[in-house]
């Protein structure tokens, strides 16, 4: 318990003033209503029958003047404005974060993860002070800023009503540099994270820059399989085939027996039974895959027929890689060696130009990687480069922000991580 | 138009009396008297017999004759009979010596005016009927002590004044009636009935004041007005009871049981009023404020004794 208004020993001091003059007053005897009678003696043969009327009077009074004392001790009271401990810092101003990675998903609690958290930031929103100012943001892999900095604690509510947990990760680091920014400059900030716990590691660089942070959980640790990684690449010898690498973890606290089922376009290609004891990571590698352009799905049910709390971790997708050649420009001045090994490539397809020559070859075509011998090349962003024997005068001029690593042929993989549950 | 404007064609009444007396129920006052168990010498002959012989036509007894006396008077007959000289005695018929006590101290004015007002009215109604009956009716304001007073007047016309009397009273002071019963005794020199008009709320006692009047040989009347409002000050809780008059303030709690039992005290203390008078053969009657005024002349002062 706080006091956000008079401190207690000047509660003390209003309570001991004011009882006393209630006291005073009351045995001064304040004026009573007057009532006018035609003969008052006629009252008084009344009055005087009934004596033992006066002691019940003289109770009754008493009564009224210990509930006058009750009540004057509340008006005391509230003049502290006593608040739960913690909800009392004057003018805070709060970075109220919800996570909304897949994990919040997760059905361990009734109405889930998610509606857990909306309740848990309503209580918080409910707690503001007067003087106090929220942000409410959500945090997966991205950071959104659901209201802006706000006092009005009904534009909070409805954020957190608006607040749905996305199907992606989460950078919990992001998250706490952007609610650093927004409390920069403020004494008494407060970043308040709500969500399941499952983080990744924050970057070392993150703090919060004396703000205060706090952590509001919800959910418990359930029984959890997830897919972890799931992708698909061409053999770097056998171009004409893929194989499939698919990664499933276990959150359960106890080993369970899962079906693992990868299909492409629809055609189940393997199905698998595993035993994943608690917190195991098990990989699973399907060789020799034709084709290219499909689309492959992972899917892992639990042997027993039930479901896990979180289904969305459930499944992964990954694309066959296509095949076809890479388009290679290489600038030089004719390097025998260099021409036939890339030659010798079936690969590869390669297009030769001078320095001079290769802006225009650039503008023509896309390539995927550029061979630059001893030349000076402005290479586009998105292409890939490798230099060989630069020209030292020029070397200043060449490096530019792009990567230097050959960009692989073929449409990119893609790899469900969820993160999974405490 | 009423017959006292045919009376007076020069002065309408002012709204106050056209108030006090209406047209119907000035016709009905004509037909009644004041009635009086006793008989009163009196000046003038009026339409009570004394029980000394005079000069009326009602024969009352003989006495025997003593030189000096009228010849006139002499009953021949008895003296062809028996041969003694024997004088006829007539009762003489005398007017009334009405005394109307108005109670004006500040009770009488509690609660508004309508109290007052229907004393004042009550008050008038009985100087009427004595006027209409050629009483002599005086009137008397009294509260700690005479406040005013009307002087004797007698005959019909004399109406007017006692209008323009109770109109110039306002209700103020404690209540002595017993300090009226001595006045009148000692400025009256005439004793006759004397019409109490009060709320008998006089701290020294209501029996001093009856009594008062009767040591002063005067016949007490006694139109008790009343008030049911009386019994409950409407108030509850803790209250300070002042009284009207005196201001008197007492410090009260007042619970529905503590008002019943004033309303019980109040009632009882009505019934002892109207023993006491009952008791001393004195006329008593109630005369709420909320009652029609010609009903309480017309009826209730019948049942009362007060009227004939």
């Amino acid at each position: 318990m706080e006091w956000l208004g008079l401190a207690p020993s000047q509660l003390a001091w209003v309570g001991a003033l004011a009882g006393a003059a209630v006291v005073g007053l009351y045995l001064l005897r304040q004026r009573r209503r007057r009532v006018l009678v035609p003969f008052a003696p006629l009252w008084a043969r009344v009055l005087e029958e009934r004596p033992s009327a006066k002691l019940f009077e003289r109770l009754r009074r008493l009564l009224s003047l210990l509930l006058q004392l009750v009540l004057l001790g509340l008006l005391v009271v509230a003049l502290g404005d006593p608040r739960p401990a913690g909800a009392s810092r004057r003018g805070r101003t709060t970075v109220l974060l919800l996570d909304a990675s897949a994990s919040m998903s997760a059905t361990d609690l009734p109405g889930g993860r998610a509606a857990a958290a909306r309740e848990a930031a309503r209580r918080i929103v409910r707690a503001m002070g007067p003087d106090d100012r929220m942000l409410v943001a959500q945090m997966d892999a991205e950071v959104t800023a659901l209201t802006p900095l706000t006092d009005d604690s009904t534009a909070l509510e409805t954020a957190v009503t608006a607040y749905r947990p996305r199907d992606t990760g989460l950078d919990l680091s992001r998250a706490l540099r952007f609610a650093r920014d927004v409390l920069r400059g403020n004494a008494h900030g407060e970043v308040i994270v709500v969500g399941d716990g499952a983080y990744p590691p924050v970057a070392e660089d993150v703090t919060t820059a004396g703000s205060a942070l706090r952590f509001v959980g919800v959910g418990r640790r359930g029984r959890n399989l997830g897919l972890t990684a799931f992708s698909a690449r061409r053999y770097p010898l056998d171009r004409s085939r893929c194989e499939a690498m698919v990664e499933l973890q276990s959150w359960s606290d106890r080993a369970e027996s899962v079906v693992l089922t990868v299909s492409v376009d629809g055609a189940p290609i393997e199905r698998a039974r595993l035993r994943v004891e608690p917190g195991e990571r098990v990989q699973r590698v399907i060789e020799r895959l034709s084709g290219g352009g499909e689309r492959l799905e992972a899917r892992i049910a639990l042997e027993d027929g039930t479901r896990d709390d979180l289904s969305v971790d459930d499944v992964a997708y990954a694309t066959l890689p296509e095949r076809r050649r890479a388009r290679v420009l290489s600038v030089g001045n004719g390097n025998r060696y260099l021409e036939a090994a890339l030659l010798l490539d079936e690969y590869l397809e390669v297009v030769d130009a001078t320095a001079a020559q290769a802006p225009a070859a650039l503008s023509q075509g896309r390539f995927d990687v550029v061979i630059s011998d001893g030349a000076a090349v402005q290479v586009p962003p998105g292409v890939g480069w490798i230099s060989l024997r630069p020209p030292p005068t020029d070397l200043p001029a060449l490096w530019s922000p792009v990567s230097s690593a050959p960009r692989r042929a073929g449409p990119s993989s893609s790899i469900a991580s969820t993160g999974g549950t405490r | 138009m009423g017959w006292l404007d045919w009376l007076r064609p020069r002065k309408k009444p002012a709204a106050s009396e056209a108030e006090l007396f209406d047209e119907a129920f000035q016709r009905k006052l004509e037909y009644l008297a004041v009635a009086s168990r006793r008989l009163f010498a009196g000046r003038m002959r009026a339409e009570r017999r004394t029980r000394i012989a005079g000069s009326g036509i009602e024969f009352a007894d003989h006495r025997p004759y003593t030189p000096g006396d009228d010849l006139r008077a002499l009953d021949w007959s008895v003296y062809g009979r028996t041969e003694r000289l024997l004088v006829k005695r007539f009762e003489e018929e005398e007017d009334l010596t009405i005394a109307i006590v108005l109670d004006v101290s500040a009770s009488m004015g509690f609660g508004g005016r309508a109290r007052f007002d229907h004393a004042r009215r009550l008050a008038a109604a009985m100087a009427y009927l004595s006027l209409s009956n050629l009483d002599r009716v005086t009137m008397v304001a009294v509260s700690t002590k005479v406040v005013r007073r009307l002087p004797p007047a007698r005959g019909r016309g004399q109406i007017f004044k006692v209008f323009e009397f109770l109109r110039g009273l306002e209700p103020s002071g404690e209540t002595a009636l017993s300090e009226a019963g001595r006045t009148l005794g000692a400025e009256l020199k005439r004793r006759g009935v004397a019409i109490v008009v009060s709320d008998l709320y006089d701290p020294a006692g209501f029996e001093r004041g009856i009594n008062a009047l009767r040591y002063q040989k005067f016949e007490p009347m006694v139109i008790h007005v009343t008030d049911a409002r009386d019994a409950d000050p409407g108030a509850r809780g803790d209250v300070l009871l002042v009284d009207t008059e005196t201001g008197d303030g007492r410090e009260v709690t007042l619970t529905p049981a503590l008002v019943a039992r004033f309303r019980d005290a109040h009632s009882h203390w009505r019934h002892e009023v109207e023993g006491f008078c009952k008791a001393r053969r004195v006329a008593y009657a109630q005369a709420d404020v909320e009652g029609a005024l010609e009903e309480q002349v017309l009826n209730l002062f019948r049942r009362s004794g007060l009227v004939e």
